[in-house]
Order: C-alpha cells, then sequence, then structure tokens
C-alpha cells in the first residue's frame, strides 16, 4: 500500500541510559538517493545498525517495505534486501575479489546449496560485470588483502551490490580516499541509485554536494533538518550545530553572505580589505545595537570559508529587494581593492545570472561606490 | 578487448587449476601406495604400528586444521571426540569377544550385573560403524550450537571447548560402573573378524585402514575446503560480521564444520584405539588436545598437506626423543610451541611455499602459488579499528 | 538443617574464595590486556614452590620462624611470580598482542616449560642456564658493539644460539658426570611436596556439634578478601592504576598522553603474574604440592573469568561465590538431604546422587554455565563500548 521502502517510526536506542537515537522518525521512497550526515555522536552509525539488525531498537520499529525488521536476524535482514558497506572496509582479506563477489552473489545462503551446488554460469557473469563496474577486473585473482584502502572500498560496494539489494547502506564510502576516487565513487553511487533505493552516511560535504538529492542531518539522535542540499548549508539550525555555535542569522542574510564571499573569492585571493566590506555592511544591515552587530560579525566571519558555485545560490534569490541587496554588496566587495580579469568575469556571470534591468544595476553600482568612499 | 584480456588468464588459469589436482590426485596415491606396499617392508612390526598411529593421528589433525586453519575456531577439546570414537570402537569390541550375554569382566568388579542401556546398541557392528562418527558429531554439533549462537568466539569458544574436556574427563573418569573410569577398556586382546586385536595380522589390517581413512578424510577435507563453502570458512575466519550481513548465517556454517571436525576426530580415535590397544580417560588429557593444535601449526595451518605432515613428524620426534631423553620433551614441546606461534607462523609448508614455492611450481609448469595464510594482524587491527561503538 | 546450610554455606564460600584468588590474576590479564595465560597455573606453582623453600629456610632456622614463615612466604611469592610473569610478558607476550589464539597456544608452550624445569632443576642445570644466558646474552652485546649488527642478524643470532647452547650443554654435561650426587640432584624432582602450614592454621573454631571452621581456610578467605581490597585501591586509587585503565580503554589514545604504555602493559602482567604468585602460597595450606598444580585449578579460573565477565572485578567475585558454593553443594550431596527421602522425590534424589562427588558436580557446573552462557553470553558484567573484539 505503501511506496515507502524504509520507514523508522519513533525509534528510541538507549545504551545504559544514554540515548544514541532519541525519538526518531525517518522514511524515504522507493528508488530514492539519501544523504545523511550530522556531527560525530549524532547517531549516524547506529541509525544503520537499527535498519540493519546489529542493534535492535529500545523503543519504536523500524520498517523495510512494510515489513517489521525488529523480528529478524542480520542475515535474514540482509536476505530482506538491505546490504550494508562499513565505515572501514570490510572485505574477506584472504579471497580475492572474484571470491569476496561470488559469496556475496550466491543466491542460496543456506549451507547445504552453498555447500553441494556449483555457482551457476550467470551468477560467474554477473560477478564478471561487476568487477569490470568496480574496475578491479585486473586484480581479480590476487588476495584482498594486498588491495589498495581505494579498491577494498570499491569492492565492498561491489559486494553489496553482488548481494542484489533493493536499499543500500553506505556508510562514509569515501572516507580515505584521495580527491579523484571521491568523484569516481560518487559516479558509482550515482549509477547505482539508478536502479536501488541508497541511504549514505558521510562527513565530505563536496561530496555530499556531488551525489545528493535530498539530505537528513541528524543531531543528538533525533532529525534536525531535512531538504536539499542548499536548503541544509543555509539552515540556521544545521550550522549552528555543525559550528557548535549560537548564531541568529537568517536563511537571506546567510544567502547573501554567500554569494559576497564566492565573489570575493573569485580570485582566489580573499584580501582582508574584502572580508572587512561583506562583515562591515551586512552586520550593520541586520543589526542594529553595536553589541548585536559586534556578534553578528563574529558568526559572519566563521561562515565565510566556503566557495559554492553561483548558479546554485543565485536562483535561492526570491525578491528583486534581494537580488538587489546582493548585486550591489558583490560590487562594493570586488571594487574594494583592485578589480581584476577573474573577479569581472566572475562578476558578469553573477549580472547575467541575476538578470536585472541595465538602468538599476549602474544605480547600484554608482550607490555601492559611494558607500565604500564613505567607509574610506 | 577488455574482455579478452581477461577471459585469457582465465582460461589459462583454469587449465592450471585441473593440472594442479592432477599432480596431486598422483602424488595422494603414490604416498598412499608408499605407506601400504614400501612401508611395511621396510619397518618393523613395532614401528609399522607407530607409524600406524601417528596416520591415525594425521586424521584428527585434518580435522583441527578444518575448524582452526580454516574457519579460525581454536578447539581445545578434540581429545572428547578423539575419545567418543575410541569408546565406541572399544566397546564393541569387549562385546564381541565375549560369547552372547555376557558381560565385560570389570562389570563384576563394581557389581554391576546387568549391561547398562547405552551399551546395548555396541552388539551391532553396523551401528557401531555409524556411531564411531555419527556421536562425535552429534556432541560436537551440539557444543558448538549452545556456543556459537550466541556469538561467543575466539578465546572464549577455546577456554569452553577446553572446560567441555575437563568435564568429559571427569564424566568417564569417574563412571567406574559405566565404562571402567580411570582404567579405560582394552583392545588388544579383543576379538575383531574373528581374530585377536594385537595380532600381527590384524594390525596390518588396521594399518592399511588407517591409510586408506587418511586418504579418505584429506579427500573429504579437501572438498569442503574448496569451492564456495571452503571460501565461506575462510570468510568467517577473515571477517565473521561481514558474513553476516552478507546474509549468511555464520553459526549454522560453523556448527556443521565443527561437526565434521569431531566426526573426523571421531574416526581417528577409533582407529588409533585399536593400534595403541586400550582407550582410557587419559586421550582426554588437556595436554593431548593443545598438542594436536601444535601439530597442525608446525605443518602450517590452512594447508591440509601441512596437518599430516605436522601430526606426523611432531609425533616422530616425540617418540624419539621421549625414548631416549624424558626429560628434555617437555622443554622441545614447549620450545616448539613458542617457536612456532612467534618465528613460524605458516608452519613448515608457508615457510617452505615462500622459500622454494616459485621454483616448484615452475618446475612443474604451473601458474604460481599464492601464501596460504595472510598475516592476521592486518584483520586484527581492522577489527580495533572498526568504530562501530564509537557512536555508542 | 540450620547447622548444615551454614557449613555448605561457609564450605562453598571457602571454595569460592580460593577460585577468586586463582581468577583474579587471570581476570586483571585477561580484562585489562585481552591476554589469555594459559601458564597462569604454573606462576601458581612457582608461587606454592616459593612458599615451600620459604618454609624449609624456616625450619632451618628454628624458634619462631616455621610459625610465622607464611608472611615472608606471601611476598616472596608474589616476587617470584611477578618477575617470572615480567620475563614472560618482555620475552614472549609483547610480541603477540592483538593475537589472541597464539598467545594462548605460546603460553601453552611456557606452561610445558615451566613444570619440566621444576621437576627437573637442579644446580648443574641452573650453572648451565646462567652460562648459556651469559654466553649468548654477552656474545650479542659485544657483536652489536663492535659490529654491524643488522646486516649479520639473520645467521650470526642462531649460530650465536647453538654455540651458547651448546657450551653451556657440555658445562652441564661435565659438572653433571663430576659433581656429587648431593649437588647434582634435582631440587624437587617430579614427587609431590608438603607444605606444613603454621601451627595456628591447623585446627578451625567449633561452633555447635557439627560445624567447624577451619583455620586455614579462614585464612585463605581474609586473604582473598585482603587482595581484592589491594587490587581494587591499586587500579582505582593510583596513579599506576589510572594508567593502566587509560590503556584499557584507548591504548593509541594514552600513549598520545604521554603514558609509557609498554610498560603499563609490564606492570600489569606483572602484577596478575603476582596474584597468582600468592593464589599459590594460599593453596599450599589446603595440600600438597606438585609440578601439576596449576592444572588442577586452571580450568575452574577460566569459567570464573567467563561466567563473571571482563567488564568488571565484581563480576568475577559473584562468579568465584556462586560457581563454589553450587560446586559444594552438588558434590558433598547437601542437596539430597534436601528431599525427603519419600517415593515422589526419588528421581530427583537419584539424579543429584548421581552427581554428589567433587568430579560429577565439575560436570553440572559445567552444564550450567553454558545453559547460563545462553542468557548471558557475555557473562555477568560484559565489557562495554568500544573493547577487544574476541
Amino acid at each position: 500500500m505503501s511506496t515507502k521502502v524504509l520507514e523508522i517510526k519513533d525509534v528510541t536506542v538507549s545504551f545504559d541510559g544514554f540515548k544514541a537515537i532519541n525519538n526518531l522518525n525517518f522514511s524515504m521512497d522507493e528508488g530514492e538517493l539519501r544523504v545523511i550526515i550530522g556531527p560525530n555522536g549524532a547517531g549516524k552509525t547506529t541509525f544503520l545498525d537499527v535498519i540493519s539488525g546489529k542493534t535492535k531498537p529500545t523503543e519504536g520499529a523500524a520498517y523495510f517495505k512494510g515489513q517489521d525488521l525488529r523480528k529478524y536476524k542480520e542475515h535474514e535482514i540482509s536476505r530482506l534486501g538491505i546490504g550494508r558497506k562499513f565505515q572501514t572496509p570490510r572485505v574477506y582479506l584472504n579471497l580475492t575479489p572474484r571470491e569476496n563477489l561470488d559469496l556475496s552473489c550466491n543466491r542460496n545462503k543456506n549451507v547445504f546449496p552453498t555447500l553441494f551446488k556449483a555457482p551457476p554460469p550467470a551468477e560467474k557473469r554477473t560477478v564478471g560485470g561487476l568487477l569490470e563496474t568496480i574496475g578491479l577486473d585486473h586484480k581479480a585473482d590476487i588476495p584482498a588483502a594486498l588491495l589498495s584502502h581505494g579498491e577494498k572500498q570499491w569492492l565492498e560496494i561491489g559486494m553489496l551490490v553482488a548481494q542484489s539489494p533493493d536499499l543500500l547502506l553506505v556508510d562514509e564510502p569515501v572516507a580515505g580516499l584521495t580527491d579523484e576516487e571521491t568523484e569516481q565513487t560518487g559516479k558509482l553511487l550515482l549509477s547505482l541509485a539508478e536502479s536501488h533505493s541508497i541511504v549514505v552516511i558521510e562527513h565530505d560535504m563536496e561530496f555530499v554536494r556531488q551525489i545528493a538529492r535530498q539530505v537528513t542531518v541528524l543531531h543528538q539522535g533525533s532529525v534536525l533538518f531535512e531538504g536539499t542540499m542548499d536548503q541544509v548549508q543555509n539552515d540556521p539550525k544545521v550550522i549552528e550545530v555543525y559550528l557548535g555555535k549560537e548564531t541568529s542569522l537568517t536563511p537571506e542574510q546567510m544567502l547573501l553572505l554567500r554569494i559576497a564571499a564566492t565573489m570575493a573569492w573569485a580570485d582566489d585571493n580573499f584580501a582582508n580589505v574584502q572580508q572587512e566590506v561583506i562583515l562591515d555592511r551586512l552586520s550593520r544591515k541586520f543589526a542594529h545595537s553595536p553589541d548585536d552587530q559586534a556578534s553578528l560579525r563574529d558568526d559572519l566571519k566563521n561562515l565565510l570559508a566556503k566557495e559554492i558555485p553561483l548558479e546554485e545560490l543565485v536562483p535561492q534569490l526570491a525578491t528583486p529587494a534581494q537580488k538587489e541587496e546582493a548585486l550591489m554588496l558583490s560590487y562594493e566587495v570586488i571594487s574594494a581593492n583592485q578589480i581584476n580579469q577573474t573577479e569581472a568575469v566572475a562578476y558578469q556571470k553573477l549580472l547575467s545570472l541575476l538578470d536585472l534591468p541595465p538602468a538599476t544595476v549602474s544605480r547600484l553600482e554608482a550607490a555601492a561606490l559611494e558607500e565604500l568612499a564613505a567607509r574610506g | 578487448m577488455a574482455t579478452d584480456m581477461a577471459v585469457q588468464p582465465r582460461l589459462a588459469a583454469k587449465a592450471s587449476q585441473k593440472r594442479k589436482l592432477m599432480i596431486e590426485v598422483v602424488a595422494v596415491i603414490a604416498i598412499a601406495l608408499v605407506l601400504i606396499v614400501i612401508m611395511p617392508m621396510l619397518l618393523s612390526g613395532f614401528r609399522l604400528n607407530l607409524l600406524g598411529r601417528f596416520l591415525a593421528l594425521a586424521i584428527v589433525a585434518l580435522g583441527i586444521d578444518l575448524i582452526w586453519g580454516f574457519t579460525g575456531l581454536l578447539s581445545l577439546g578434540h581429545g572428547i571426540f578423539f575419545a567418543l570414537g575410541g569408546y565406541a570402537f572399544a566397546m564393541y569390541l569387549e562385546l564381541n569377544t565375549l560369547p552372547d550375554g555376557q558381560m565385560p569382566e570389570f562389570f563384576s568388579l563394581y557389581g554391576v550385573t546387568e549391561l547398562p542401556l547405552f551399551w546395548q546398541p555396541f552388539n551391532s557392528f553396523p551401528f557401531t560403524l555409524l556411531a564411531i562418527f555419527v556421536i562425535p558429531a552429534i556432541v560436537a554439533g551440539l557444543l558448538g550450537y549452545l556456543v556459537f549462537r550466541n556469538r561467543i568466539r575466539g578465546v572464549y569458544f577455546s577456554i569452553l571447548t577446553q572446560a567441555a574436556l575437563v568435564v568429559f574427563f571427569n564424566l568417564f573418569n569417574g563412571q567406574q560402573k559405566l565404562i571402567n573410569g580411570t582404567n579405560g577398556l582394552k583392545t588388544s586382546t579383543s576379538v575383531f573378524l574373528g581374530q585377536e586385536v594385537g595380532t600381527p595380522a590384524m594390525r596390518m589390517v588396521f594399518y592399511i585402514t588407517t591409510v586408506i581413512a587418511l586418504v579418505a578424510m584429506y579427500a573429504l577435507c579437501r572438498w569442503l575446503t574448496s569451492g564456495r563453502f571452503g571460501r565461506m570458512l575462510v570468510a568467517i575466519r577473515d571477517d565473521e560480521n561481514r558474513v553476516r550481513f552478507s546474509g549468511y548465517d555464520p553459526t549454522a556454517f560453523k556448527v556443521l564444520v565443527f561437526a565434521v571436525s569431531g566426526a573426523i576426530a571421531g574416526i581417528a580415535g577409533a582407529l588409533y584405539t585399536v593400534q595403541s590397544g586400550i582407550i582410557s580417560p587419559q586421550v582426554m588429557d588437556i595436554a593431548f588436545s593443545i598438542e594436536m593444535v601444535i601439530w597442525v601449526a608446525v605443518g602450517g595451518r590452512a594447508t591440509l598437506v601441512g596437518a599430516v605432515l605436522g601430526a606426523v613428524l611432531v609425533n616422530m620426534a616425540r617418540s624419539l626423543l621421549s625414548e631416549r631423553f624424558p626429560d628434555v620433551w617437555l622443554f622441545f614441546q614447549g620450545a616448539l610451541f613458542l617457536i612456532v606461534v612467534t618465528t613460524l607462523p605458516d608452519g613448515i609448508i608457508g615457510w617452505g611455499r615462500r622459500r622454494f614455492g616459485p621454483a616448484i611450481s615452475s618446475a612443474l609448469g604451473l601458474a604460481p602459488t599464492d601464501l596460504p595464510y595472510l598475516d592476521d594482524s592486518a584483520e586484527a587491527e581492522a577489527v580495533v579499528e572498526t568504530p562501530e561503538f564509537a557512536e555508542k | 538443617m540450620l547447622e548444615g546450610l551454614i557449613g555448605g554455606l561457609f564450605n562453598g564460600i571457602s571454595i569460592g574464595a580460593v577460585l577468586l584468588i586463582v581468577a583474579l590474576g587471570l581476570a586483571i590479564v585477561f580484562g585489562l590486556m585481552g591476554v589469555i595465560n594459559l601458564a597462569h597455573g604454573e606462576l601458581m606453582m612457582f608461587g606454592a614452590y616459593t612458599t615451600f623453600v620459604v618454609q624449609n629456610v624456616a625450619k632451618s632456622i628454628g624458634g619462631i620462624a616455621p610459625e610465622v614463615y607464611i608472611f615472608a612466604a606471601l611476598p616472596m611469592a608474589f616476587l617470584v611470580s611477578a618477575l617470572l610473569g615480567l620475563l614472560l610478558e618482555r620475552t614472549v607476550i609483547r610480541y603477540l598482542y592483538g593475537r589472541p589464539l597464539e598467545t594462548l597456544l605460546a603460553t601453552w608452550g611456557v606452561s610445558l616449560i615451566l613444570i619440566q624445569f621444576i621437576r627437573s632443576v637442579s644446580w648443574p642445570m641452573l650453572i648451565g642456564l646462567a652460562v648459556f644466558a651469559a654466553l649468548f646474552l654477552v656474545g650479542r652485546w659485544v657483536l652489536t658493539r663492535y659490529t654491524d649488527w643488522e646486516q649479520i642478524k639473520s645467521w650470526a643470532n642462531p649460530v650465536f644460539l647453538g654455540l651458547s647452547a651448546a657450551i653451556a650443554g657440555l658445562t652441564l654435561f661435565l659438572i653433571e658426570s663430576s659433581g656429587s650426587d648431593k649437588f647434582t640432584r634435582a631440587w624437587f624432582s617430579t614427587r609431590n611436596v608438603d607444605v606444613t602450614p603454621p601451627s595456628w592454621l591447623r585446627g578451625g573454631i567449633n561452633l555447635g556439634a557439627t560445624l567447624q571452621f577451619p583455620f586455614a581456610r579462614l585464612f585463605i578467605i581474609v586473604l582473598t578478601a585482603l587482595c581484592l581490597a589491594a587490587v581494587y585501591w591499586f587500579l582505582n586509587g593510583t596513579a599506576w592504576g589510572l594508567r593502566i585503565r587509560s590503556v584499557t580503554q584507548n591504548r593509541g589514545m594514552s600513549a598520545c598522553l604521554g603514558i609509557p604504555t609498554e610498560r603499563v602493559d609490564a606492570l600489569t602482567f606483572a602484577l596478575g603474574s603476582g596474584l597468582a604468585g600468592i593464589a599459590g602460597c594460599a593453596v599450599t595450606l589446603l595440600g600438597s604440592v606438585g609440578p601439576n598444580l596449576g592444572a588442577n585449578y586452571i580450568v575452574d579460573a577460566f569459567m570464573v573469568v567467563v561466567v563473571g565477565g571482563v567488564g568488571k572485578l565484581v563480576g568475577s567475585i559473584v562468579a568465584a561465590l556462586v560457581i563454589g558454593i553450587t560446586t559444594y553443594l552438588l558434590g558433598s550431596g547437601t542437596l539430597v538431604l534436601m528431599f525427603p527421602p519419600t517415593d515422589f522425590f526419588k528421581p530427583m534424589i537419584d539424579f543429584f546422587t548421581f552427581f554428589a562427588t567433587t568430579s560429577m558436580a565439575k560436570v553440572m557446573v559445567f552444564a550450567l554455565i553454558i545453559a547460563f552462557l545462553q542468557v548471558r553470553p557475555a557473562g555477568l558484567f560484559p565489557p562495554k563500548g568500544r573493547s577487544v573484539e574476541l
């Protein structure tokens, strides 16, 4: 009746009174790729433990396609169609990648069929295909202990796929991988997402940005926020959790800040004077008393570090007033030190994205220069 | 193109595997023939009998290798299964020697007038043949099930098997009225197939049976450890949790392999008993069961040849040393444990493969062999590193 | 009835106290380091033999010495076993951390060597050993000093080992063939020796007609309690105890904070071994002392650790007492007396009578332990969090 592939209802897991998961509700649709983030100790891995049967919920229940998972043991849950990859790669080190995959691929995992039946050709072909997919066909017959860390990660993902599960639980797939490997892993997961439902836990925000459509943020064992990556990055609650500090910013302020910061970063040189301009302008704009302004400045400073493509940020500006604000601030920022080639290019891009009338643009530019002059 | 590249070496590997199997079959048959035909000509009756006993012990070593070398479960209680097999056969021999209706002599010493119930079935030879390996398998399976289903592993399992061994020792040792306690059952004067067990002819029969049983058990273990099932055992050794999350129930596999291992030990026990002439609770001595493990370790765990070789070599060394310098034997044995564990973790076979493996392989025209047993320190590390509990 | 119950309880507790004092060292070494030490029983045996030697010295001194020797024997036994444990840890066990099964086998090898050592130790043998150690160590020292050791290590080590062993063996042979009989005789031989307890530990308190509390058993109970208190204080009240606990929880972090983890390991192992020595000293009060003394206790002690769990010392205490009392009640046949001798209870009586010997009681206790583990697989107090996966 419901198409939810996974539903978690009011789950609490406590270890000696400490609630690793606290009244958590969660659900996802068939075919969805969901990324779960959250600071250390948010309960991410315990969340996977509950689904995969490693930990039983103290209260509440988890449902997979409507079936209550509490009744099943780990291997039974796995047979229902839930595959899990661990944080550190866990493959059978004394077996070759081919044998690793072959074991996962086995359709009938009871003792006697495993003993008496030879692997059918179809399964052998699946294994061969998977070896190619995960790029290990040239290392298929050496012990897995000799693989690199990244190759082991891939092998374990391959083993998951070999189980042909409906739901993949992937715990930090890119921890310890190089940038290139990370990107490859992202592509792999995206291609898998076409035919599987996937839950990914990850810390690497670049990577999350690459693969995420829908993101769930866990904090202290409950869902803090759910939405797209941009919503997540601009949500004050999330920022507070990640930076561990109270902030008074609204999403609107966040957005302006991000655009300005991106402009400032355009030439790969975030000059001090640019930072001063941004902080000064925004704090004066959004806070009134000097005390508030000072604390806001501090908050803003913490958030300036990240560079995000304009294409993602600009469309989120809702009203013309906001657009104008963004333009003016940006112009001010790049003019604060010498405008150079790359900054000019970035600015042009911003202009085209904002799509404001030329008259408005020149009016705002003039106003911005005035502001700058006034600052001295 | 890419597929061609992948297929080519695989076909070559398959051909090489076939060749390997052929060589192995020929080698095993050749060794068996040497043992059956040539050894009796070279050795005195006494020495041949000793060799027969060692070969019986080599059968237990195969069983130990199956669960320790391949599956990673260190059993210190195989003496139980060895004894059960031995007692089963000895009980049959006791009854078979006597005219129908009479009871073994020792019963009268303790005033037992009626044959205890569990002795009755051992009047039948077919039952006894089955009992020799079925009873140990059931006991092992039951013990294994009760332990494994709670995920008791590693040293806990070892300690519990050792405790079980002590318990069975007490059980047999204390029950004079049922099984003649400490004295055990003598088989050397019993009659089997119309002849006294201790006669040279009968000894020859048992010797040959032992060689055949060894070959059969070798083949059984070889079959179990190759193919998917064998890889499953290694997988359980490497990472049991991964196995579980891949949809297998490790408990079932472990119980089965422990039961098979127990059955093998039972067969060995029966063959050993008739060749040594007595079975007593002494075979359930703690030391004897740990010794079995060291045979495998000396030969090279996770290699079946190693288990056989180790059992024969260590026992030969034992009979040589303890005959001449009884004091030195324990020192030697202790040192053996230390040396094997600290400097020769792959045993003789592992060392030999590393040293001479490539040369032998190329001489026989085979693809190079992988190392048999990768150091599990990496695995241990992985286990410790895994921060599954980090968030709890 | 009441007397029987109190008597049974007392005897059970005293069995439990012996178990506990034996298991205490094991529990520490296993719980804190994850090491199964099968040579624990033999370390105990060394403690017992130390007591025997101290007693002999006391006898030769005469006077009050034979009455108070036990107070000298306890620290001596602790010291001897602790030093032996230290040697064992430094030379063998530290290379095997993280490989519990290998440690188990290696320590079994050590236990065999220790047993044979006690059986055949004599002056010539000791001299031979000293010659060997001196030659080997001095030879290596000279070589490391004056040559490029790393380069010649691969052949020099075995050559030196063989050479020193050969010379030592020759020395031993020469001494043995020339020395007087008294000089070359083995110290203890394979026979059991008897330790005479001080006279004040013989006898006991009599209560009522049948009840007797032997002083020796009371002494062991008190000793066990003192050891427990001392261990508790050491682990929870001293700087080194804190270090031991921190290394148990997170070795890497402790090392980063400047805690000498190697020294902590050595200390922990020495402590566990020393406690084995004290246990050895204690059991001399109960019976004779032989080379196989350790084997009689070790399996039971391991059961205490398994049932107690490795999380807390209190687990070992409870487990030891429960196992002790159960063993006594079953083994002495006290349970049989609990049932009125009617036909209705006949099967029960027969059942318990079957198990009413010391060895059969062990069978029953083991069955109970297996049953208990079906409910609590990790023991009474399982380790929590991220400890060693076994």
